[in-house]
Parts: structure tokens; sequence; C-alpha cells
């Protein structure tokens, strides 16, 4: 098999391209990003690999207390203050070091997307809502919650019938769901008095 | 004498075409060997050999561990894909709708993925006595951890798509609005004018 050389050096503790001084570099095809990042967390350990399945409880708690600010605001009705910390709490999960569990941080991120997605439907963000609610049900699919989120913001965004058939989907994974029955109840009735109200112009 | 040319006519035509044939098997094996491999090139382990060579500053081990691990997440990769390759690979090649070649270019590149893997354990090995045991256990549950940060990238890309599309649908509303309110000026106008024509024509009449 042809190997080709790659040329590195390295600058300030982080490996980057000879020929360009970059990390990422383009022009030499390489990318040093991974190794760094790796190296980065690895420094917190100090160089120790922990063994398969072992977390480092610092980061959990810090997320489990932005999380617990987030959800402060959101009670008390500060929600630009509540999507403020469940971003950051948000960002820190997605920058768990590679060798933790999946599962965790899985669990995680679904939880504070959620809780996020939730926020900005209070906000009448729905774009935002439905990103959120869409990355819920990527992580964690048998969860009714998510498909929920989803569908109040797609009806929120006017996409009426996607967020039924959302919410539909939900049902089918959790059919006891007060809050999907009632919010899918609301929908259908409004539809309903919609079309009979069109109906009497005529 | 007759029988003598037909003789050396008919060994010198055994010949050629032994010849003939002997070149295209020949070329044949040549395009075997020169096909493509089966992965392309490992770019992890010659950045992780590459690092090991730097000097002046020499690398980390920090850095050594992190670019060791992410040969191993590469390892994990093939193995995987590989493992899920075969069967289908072997049943088409009893059928014979792929050729043989195939199949030995993949048992080739079968063994020298093993070799690999025997590498980078007695690599992680020389960290940390022990290490190389596990490893591959960490890479793949980093393998699969990856995946999940991608999920990052595409919520950007889709909150991007997302904003365009409503922007885009929120102004055709407003278009289809503003459509709307000039037709209903115009159609005002028009009842307007034929309003006014009506009085100056009873006007006449009186």
């Amino acid at each position: 098999m042809a190997t080709s050389t790659v040329n590195l050096s390295i600058v300030n503790d982080k490996v980057v391209c000879a020929d360009h001084q970059a990390e990422v570099c383009d022009k030499c095809h390489q990318s040093f990003a991974d190794i760094n990042t790796i190296a980065r967390h690895l420094k917190a350990t100090n160089g120790q690999l922990p063994p398969p399945g072992a977390v480092l409880p610092q980061r959990s708690q810090q997320i489990a207390k932005m999380r617990e600010d987030g959800n402060t605001h959101f009670r008390a009705q500060r929600h630009q203050e509540a999507i403020a910390s469940y971003t950051n709490a948000i960002n820190v999960a997605f920058d768990r070091p590679l060798w933790e569990p999946t599962q965790l941080a899985r669990e995680e991120l679904a939880v504070l997307l959620c809780n996020r997605s939730a926020a900005y439907i209070a906000r009448k963000e729905y774009v935002n809502a439905l990103v959120d609610a869409d990355g819920v049900v990527e992580l964690k699919r048998p969860w009714s919650k998510g498909h929920f989120r989803r569908g109040r913001a797609l009806i929120g965004l006017g996409r009426t019938e996607e967020g039924i058939e959302a919410m539909r989907l939900g049902l089918m994974f959790d059919p006891e769901s007060a809050e999907i029955q009632k919010a899918l109840k609301e929908v259908e009735d409004k539809i309903a008095a919609e079309a009979t109200g069109g109906d009497e112009d005529k | 004498m007759a029988s003598i040319v037909l003789a050396i006519v008919y060994i010198g035509g055994w010949i050629l075409s032994m010849r003939i044939f002997g070149y295209f098997w020949k070329r044949r094996k040549l395009a075997i060997n020169f096909a493509e491999p089966w992965f392309p090139e490992h770019v992890p382990r010659n950045q992780y050999i590459a690092l090991l060579q730097q000097s002046e500053p020499e690398a980390s081990e920090v850095q050594l561990t992190a670019a060791l691990l992410r040969r191993a997440m590469e390892d994990v990769v093939r193995v995987l894909s590989m493992r899920e390759d075969k069967q289908i690979l072997a049943n088409l090649v009893k059928q014979g709708t792929l050729g043989e070649d195939i199949w030995t270019q993949f048992t080739l590149a079968e063994k020298e993925l093993e070799a690999e893997v025997m590498e980078v354990i007695a690599e992680a090995n020389t960290f940390k006595e022990g290490w190389g045991q596990s490893i591959l256990q960490t890479a793949s549950e980093m393998v699969m951890h990856e995946k999940t940060k991608q999920l990052q990238k595409e919520m950007k890309t889709q909150r991007e798509d997302e904003t365009r599309k409503h922007a885009l649908k929120e102004k055709n509303a407003e278009a289809k609005k503003e459509k709307e309110r000039a037709k209903a000026t115009e159609e005002l106008l028009k009842e307007e004018e034929k309003e006014k024509a009506k009085a100056a024509t009873s006007s006449k009449k009186k």
C-alpha cells in the first residue's frame, strides 16, 4: 500500500501541518483537529486514559447544574435566560470526551434539547424549536416527548398536518401520554371549527 | 520434404498461439496487482507515524496517545465494514456474479488489516502495559460517540435551512397578501368608476 508522508509540526502545543501551520489544511488535505481535541481532553485526565465506560463526574455535575438553572428560569417564565442556560449545557455536553459512553451523552443531550425546544416554543421561535425537537427524536426516538415538541413546533409554523402526524407518531410510542392527547384534541377541534366556520360563510 | 515443412508450421503455430496466450495472461495478472486497494489510504496511521518521528519539539505523550486512538478508531471502522461485506461478497463469488480476483483482493486486505490491528495493540502496550487489551474497545465506543457528535453539525445546517425556508414562506405569504390588497383596491376603483358613470348617465337623462 502506498504511504504518503505527512508533514507536520507542533506549534503552541498543537499539531499543525508543516507548510501552512494550519490545524485543518485544505492544501495538504490533512486535518489534525481530531487529534488535538482528544489531546485536549486527555490533558484534563493528566494523560491517563480512563478504562472503558468510566466517566469523569465533574462534567456531568456541571451539565446537571446548568440544566437546573435553566429549569428554574423556565418555571419563572424567564425563557430567554432558560434558553441561554440550556445552550451552555448543550455545548458542554457535545464536548464530552469521545471515549465516554455514547449512551450517556445521548440521554443527556436529548433531555437538554427537549427542554430548550420547550423554551423556544414558549417564545414562539418555532424554527429553533423544530430543529431541537428533531434532534431529540434523532437521539431518542422512542421518547414521546420529542414527538410532542416536534408537533407543537410544526403547528406553530403553520405546518398543521405534519404536526398532527408527528403527535400521532408520538402516541404510538406512548399511547397514555396525556399532553399529546390534549394537544391533538385541541388542534383537531380547531380544524373542525374552522371547517364548519368556512361552511357557514358559504 | 513437404511433411517437414508442415511439421515446422504446425509446431511454429502452437508456439505462437501459446506466446499470445501467455502475453494476455501476464497482462491480466498485472492488472489484478495494480487493482485499487480495498480501502483508501490509512491517513490516521500516517499521521501517527509522522508524529512519532517528529523532533524539535517532540510530540508530547498526550498527543501521541490521541493520534494512536484515532488510528485505532479507523481500524475499528474498517474491521466493521469488512465484517459486513464478507458474507455478501462470499455469496456473490460463489454464484459467479463477481470474479475470483475480487475475493483474492478481499482476503489480502483482511490480512493486511489484521496485521495493522496487531500493530496498534503492540503500540498501545508500549504506552502502558495492558492498554492493548482495551484500546479497541475504547476506540469502538469512540466511533459510536463520534456519530452522536455529528448531530451538532447536522442541527446547525438544518437550522440554517429551516430559517431560510421559513423566511421564504413568510415572504411569499406577504407578497400574496400584497397582491390581494392591490386587487381589492383596483376592484374598488372600478366599482367607483361605474357608479360615477351611472350617476353621470342618470343625470344626463334628467
